[in-house]
């Protein structure tokens, strides 16, 4: 028996469509820089053979275009896709799947320059100021958490008044926030000598800190401003990129906000109180609070500042939901 | 009517196993308790803000972890460490150099060697000033003499000005 062309693509047809004609939906992000693999976090209401059920927190890899298998229209499950790439802005979607083929497209935005004024009352910092900055770029970038920091430097340390208003910790916050020294809706970071902590986080014997972030800790009128930093002499490489992981709103440190000695993290990760100078890990659950937190506190200042849109998502580090992604879910890299 | 009764022979193999088994486990136990010791000594050397009574488990160690203390504040971190450490920067500089050539955001303005240097001794100092917090905070008669030759003779100030501020708070 001879079959021609169209017969062989016509049975090629039917083996690879179901009888019952649900084919797969389609995912397509536009934007992607490169060759990069974009990871996809994806809520949805999936099915196959004959049963459905609420998928939450499928991490996929895309150069653009991803077959998504049959989702269907909600009823009841949360529709949402989060997607992280190399220099672009994180994105999140609610896809209005149907119960047939769709296609649902994304297109990205750029990266987000992150301001930030930089005021140095630490003479000795000021060579390490900009190399924590590049190294805190260059953290955020391999974690796809979509910022890079944008900062302007300012060298106060022979300035007795700006030394003497920035003082040494969060109770300087109201004098700082009325000053010459403070650049309003922008990340502030003071590279001061010591760091003196709040009465909350003071330890016996403990004398000094590396760095600290005042988004909790305020002088007993401002309850605190996550834009206000302070980096230490007795900082490491990685302090600054920490400190910003707080300002960005993974609070407070004993409640998520650092990762030590929770389950699925280790001390190559930035939230991780002290270790390695050169710990460089944000997992995925990190960097989708990073760019959507509310909380009392502020939330990110990403959307505080207005480099995101709001509203956030209250999400705190240990809450997992439906809408909220477990803190140490992850990504394979590269 | 079956009755143990063990021979003397096998009597003084059975102490003699018990008495072994008592000498390997103390030295097992010793052991343990020394590396207990460097273990709580590196979660204070290392934590940032010290939330786990990382201090009050090093001084519960007393004298017996006072020459671990008294070598980090003579000699810094291990060699070991530092060379892993340098490693890691080294690494990172390139990293940050290959970052530079696209994101005119983020300029690395030093040498590597430069670059290294700064993080390793900013590592090597933290380590050494918590070395001096913890001689204080157990105050044995060792740890007055480490601090007090450190206060006159550490090549740096800040080690110095650590010593200084620690015999303070043994005088208290």
């Amino acid at each position: 028996m001879r079959l021609s062309i169209p017969g062989l693509f016509a049975i090629a047809g039917l083996v690879s469509c179901p009888l019952t004609g649900s084919a797969d939906d389609e995912l397509r992000i536009e934007n992607i820089v490169g060759d990069d693999n974009a990871v996809v976090v994806m809520d949805s209401r999936a099915s196959a053979g004959g049963t459905w059920w609420c998928s939450n927190d499928e991490v996929l890899r895309t150069k653009g275009e991803l077959t998504v298998g049959q989702r269907d229209a909600p009823s009841g499950c949360n529709s949402e896709i989060a997607v992280f790439a190399k220099e672009i802005a994180m994105a999140l979607s609610f896809p209005a799947w149907s119960d047939s083929d769709d296609i649902h497209t994304m297109t990205m935005k750029p990266i987000i320059d992150v301001p930030v004024s930089v005021w140095i009352t630490n003479a000795s910092m000021e060579v390490r100021a900009p190399l924590d900055m590049a190294n805190a770029t260059w953290i955020y970038a391999q974690n796809k958490v979509g910022v890079q920091f944008i900062a302007t430097y300012h060298l106060v340390s022979g300035d007795a008044k700006a030394v003497a208003t920035i003082g040494k910790s969060c109770d300087s916050i109201g004098w700082i926030r009325r000053s010459a020294w403070y650049t309003p809706s922008t990340l502030n970071i003071y590279y001061v000598e010591n760091i003196i902590l709040p009465p909350e986080l003071a330890r016996p014997g403990v004398l000094d800190v590396p760095g600290l972030n005042c988004d909790r800790f305020g002088d007993g009128r401002i309850k605190g401003d996550a834009n206000i930093t302070f980096i230490s002499g007795s900082s490491n490489l990685a302090t600054l990129a920490h400190e910003l992981g707080h300002a960005f709103g993974l609070r407070p440190g004993s409640q998520g906000g650092h990762s030590n000695d929770l389950r699925g993290f280790d001390p190559s990760n930035v939230m991780w109180g002290g270790g390695s100078p050169t710990r460089s890990h944000f997992s995925l659950g990190q960097a989708f609070r990073m760019n959507t937190q509310a909380d009392e506190w502020g939330g990110t200042m990403l959307i505080a500042n207005g480099l995101r849109a709001g509203p956030g998502r209250t999400c705190p580090p240990l809450t997992t939901s439906d809408i909220c992604p477990p803190l140490a879910l992850d990504w394979s890299r590269p | 009517m079956f009755k143990f009764s063990p021979s003397a022979k096998l009597a003084r193999t059975a102490c003699a196993a018990m008495l072994l088994v008592a000498y390997t486990g103390k030295e097992a136990r010793c052991q343990q308790d020394a590396e207990r010791g460097a273990k709580a000594l590196a979660n204070w050397l290392e934590c940032d803000y010290c939330t786990q009574n990382e201090l009050a488990i090093v001084k519960s160690y007393g004298e017996a972890i006072v020459p671990g203390i008294v070598a980090v504040l003579n000699e810094g971190p291990s060699t070991a460490k530092h060379a892993d450490l340098g490693k890691a920067l080294a690494e990172r500089y390139d990293q940050l150099v290959e970052q530079s050539k696209k994101n005119q955001n983020a300029p690395v303005a030093v040498t590597k060697e430069k670059f290294v240097e700064l993080y390793w001794v900013a590592f090597d100092v933290r380590h050494r000033v918590r070395a001096a917090q913890a001689l204080a905070a157990i105050g044995e008669g060792r740890a007055r003499a480490a601090l007090e030759a450190t206060a006159s003779k550490a090549d740096r100030e800040d080690v110095r000005a650590a010593a200084r501020e620690a015999l303070r708070t043994l005088a208290r």
